[in-house]
């Protein structure tokens, strides 16, 4: 009998990336205005998990056409950027050093490596509209 | 270097480089899985049929895309190779199988340190498939089961991460507990001067003692949290736990509304946070057990149940707790080895929410159990007749058994007789006994058919208590009696029961009395004892113990919270498909790794 396993990273993975590449990055052909830059600020509510809330542990923000932003533990749930004119999506992903094939910690365990660690499903993307 | 691997390793360089853009390489998979067995998912496993040097492995690696690693033992015939970027260990295994330098290839496979229960082994671990499916046969001592290797709740592995649960305490609303079960004492809930014995009891008068004197409960206790690690009998799925026993059904395994809402009530109040209940009934909606529920709820409780054992369909005839509505009800089906639905097991696309083990589970007793099958022949079987003792009791000739007019049947019994007999049984030691009887009766108006007790020997009929008493059984026809008596208050070690048949003077005579069996079953309680049961009794445990274990290592968590964990972080079955809501089975590695997705989000712009 085989089971699934460990797709969710992959969709996760899948998510991340297209919220990274689509849309966004400031509008359409044309000369362009001279772009605005604001200076935006993401919250969400802290993941109750307490894996996620321990060293190895945080949150990955994704949003359109930059680079992903790893929001470590002990950081609070919050972020500011700066964000040229246009509109992005953003989204925010939980993660912990806890590998959900072993149920060991990457961080104690050597073998393991980085490649396990665990996300959540991503949150619901979030529009961000930058004037 | 082989041309399908050249393409698969373009593509993979291409995915690769996405990862790596995205950030995000740690969402790569790093082992396979298949029937239960883990591999690196990147590496072989390559022996050598003659000692190649160095450079000669590193060729034959490279043969295939790959690279060989240098063996620390320079004189091993085997070697390490790592497959180029998506090339799957399957491809693999194929391709070089007809290598000629070549002996064998594998899988290179995961061992983990692997969080077995210490520091003494329990001994009975290897029985548990439910923790460690290694295709184990199982036998109950008239039947024998195996399953598939793999078809497990990977607890193994998710002890890695928790196994204490003593932080949660969980009741066990049931049969009561023997609490004093060497596996169990250490884990029990601590009442204090409240409930000095580890819970309390419902059943009947009530008091403190929640003993167990039917063995469910005390199973249930066994599988949620007997003692990990202490080199006794079985492992439960918390190694350390507290498990408060709240009797609510009786020694035959009954019990009321009154009784089991009381018992939620008192885990309500009492700082339960997960309850177990492996139990339910069917028939009309039960408004006080839903509002005893509504509290639970407002507690902030988990309520754990079993969906019923009929094999059947739990949306067409409802089962009671499984079918409330409740947001902190989490309804449990039976699995067999072969993580298919047990065939005894009931169902329901919307209200039965999982599945679990619940077949073959070995798991702690309360007792040792027994059978005394009284003889029925009178002299032989130690039958003693009344010094009034007139047309006698004797055996059948025409019909087995104990009759009150031998021969039975042909011969009506005489007017104004008061025939009896009896028997003294040793019941000495034993904690409960419980008498069933069998009899053929035919007897008239008037007359009367008497079955008494008497504790201390002799004559039941001159001091004893009555078993049962009737008249009128059944004119001029016989019918079958079966009659269930508890002895437990007069257990010693002269036990007395005794038949009568009492006529009256004008009694025109009947066929009578034939008892064609007397059983007494016995338990005697012990405190290592271990029995395999089967049902949705046993799924329920293992359900809420992994919530317990959820919540213990997520504190923060609300029951809606360690719910979602079960069931979201569940292995997906297609068996279940359509027949539980989530189509999962429980699976405490999935359950304890589970994340959220982050709640929240908002923007603003400055």
């Amino acid at each position: 009998m085989m089971f699934p396993t460990l797709k969710m990273p992959l969709i996760l993975c899948t998510a991340l990336l297209l919220v990274a590449c689509g849309g966004g990055g400031g509008g359409g052909g044309g000369t362009a205005p001279a772009a605005t830059v604001h200076q935006v600020t993401l919250n969400w509510e802290e993941n109750l998990e307490a894996d996620v809330n321990m060293p190895g542990g945080g949150y990955k923000i994704a949003i359109s056409g930059q680079p992903i932003i790893d929001v470590a533990f002990p950081a609070p749930p919050s972020i500011t950027l700066t964000l040229p004119s246009g509109s992005y999506n953003a989204i925010v992903t939980a993660y912990s050093p806890i590998n959900p094939n072993t149920g060991m910690s990457y961080l104690n365990n050597t073998i393991a490596m980085a490649s396990v660690a665990n996300f959540s499903r991503p949150s619901t993307s979030i529009t961000i509209d930058i004037p | 270097m082989n041309s399908y691997f050249l393409r698969r390793s373009v593509l993979a360089s291409t995915l690769c480089s996405l990862l790596l853009t995205s950030n995000l390489a740690l969402a790569a998979t790093a082992f396979q899985s298949e029937q239960g067995r883990q591999y690196a998912n990147a590496e072989i496993i390559v022996k050598y049929k003659t000692n190649l040097s160095s450079s000669q492995r590193m060729q034959t690696a490279a043969n295939y895309g790959a690279k060989a690693e240098e063996n620390q033992n320079e004189h091993s015939d085997w070697g390490l190779h790592r497959l180029p970027p998506n090339v799957t260990v399957a491809q693999a295994l194929k391709l070089y199988a007809n290598d000629p330098n070549i002996a064998s290839v594998q899988p290179n496979y995961v061992y983990q340190s692997t969080a077995l229960p210490g520091p003494t082994p329990d001994p009975a671990y290897n029985q548990q498939w439910a923790v460690h499916n290694i295709g184990q046969p199982l036998s109950t001592g008239t039947s024998t089961t195996q399953g598939i290797a793999g078809a497990d709740m990977r607890l193994e592995a998710a002890w890695n991460i928790q196994n204490d649960c003593s932080s949660v305490t969980v009741a066990v609303v049931d049969t009561g507990i023997n609490y004093n079960a060497s596996d169990l004492t250490a884990n029990m809930w601590n009442g204090g001067a409240t409930a000095p014995l580890h819970g309390w009891n419902f059943v009947g008068a009530g008091s403190n003692d929640p003993m167990d004197y039917n063995g469910h409960g005390t199973h249930v206790a066994g599988i949620l949290g007997a003692v990990g690690g202490n080199g006794i009998g079985v492992t439960g799925v918390c190694w350390k736990a507290s498990i408060m026993a709240v009797r609510v059904l009786d020694a035959s395994g009954s019990g009321t509304t009154s009784t089991v809402v009381q018992g939620i009530d008192f885990a309500i109040t009492h700082g339960a946070k997960i309850i177990n209940l492996s139990l339910g009934g069917s028939g009309p909606f039960d408004p006080v057990f839903n509002d005893a529920l509504n509290r639970a709820q407002a507690a902030n409780v988990l309520v754990v149940v079993a969906a019923g054992n009929a094999a059947s369909n739990n949306e067409v005839t409802p089962v009671w707790p499984c079918n409330f509505t409740h947001p902190n009800l989490i309804c449990v089906a039976a699995l067999d080895q072969n993580y298919n639905l047990a065939s005894y097991s009931n169902w329901g696309s919307t209200s039965v929410d999982i599945a679990a083990p619940g077949s073959y589970i070995y798991s702690t007793s309360n007792g040792i159990e027994g059978q005394i099958n009284a003889a029925l022949t009178p002299a032989a079987g130690g039958w003693l007749g009344s010094s009034n003792h007139a047309a006698g009791w004797g055996y059948g000739l025409n019909g087995p058994g104990l009759t009150s007019s031998a021969p039975w049947a042909g011969i009506p019994y005489a007017a104004n007789s008061d025939d009896r007999i009896y028997k003294t049984f040793n019941l000495s030691g034993v904690s409960v006994a419980r008498l069933t009887l069998t009899a053929a009766v035919s007897v008239n108006t008037g007359d009367y058919f008497n079955a008494n007790i008497r504790a201390v020997g002799g004559d039941p009929f001159v001091a004893g208590a009555a078993i049962f008493s009737s008249s009128n059984l059944n004119t001029g026809l016989v019918s079958v009696k079966s009659i269930a008596y508890d002895l437990t208050p007069n257990i010693g070690p002269a036990c007395t029961i005794g038949f009568q048949l009492l006529t009256a003077p004008s009694s025109t005579g009947n066929y009578g009395v034939a008892m064609t069996a007397l059983r007494i079953d016995t338990l005697t309680l012990d405190n290592n004892s271990y029995k395999i049961m089967s049902g949705t009794s046993m799924a329920t445990p293992y359900a809420a113990g992994v919530a317990a274990l959820v919540w213990a290592h997520n504190p923060r968590y609300t029951y809606t919270h360690v719910k979602n964990a079960l069931t979201k972080g569940g292995r997906p079955l297609s068996v279940l498909t359509g027949l539980t809501s989530s189509g999962m089975a429980i699976d405490a590695l999935g359950a304890l790794t589970y994340i959220h997705p982050t709640q929240g989000v908002s923007v603003r712009v400055q």
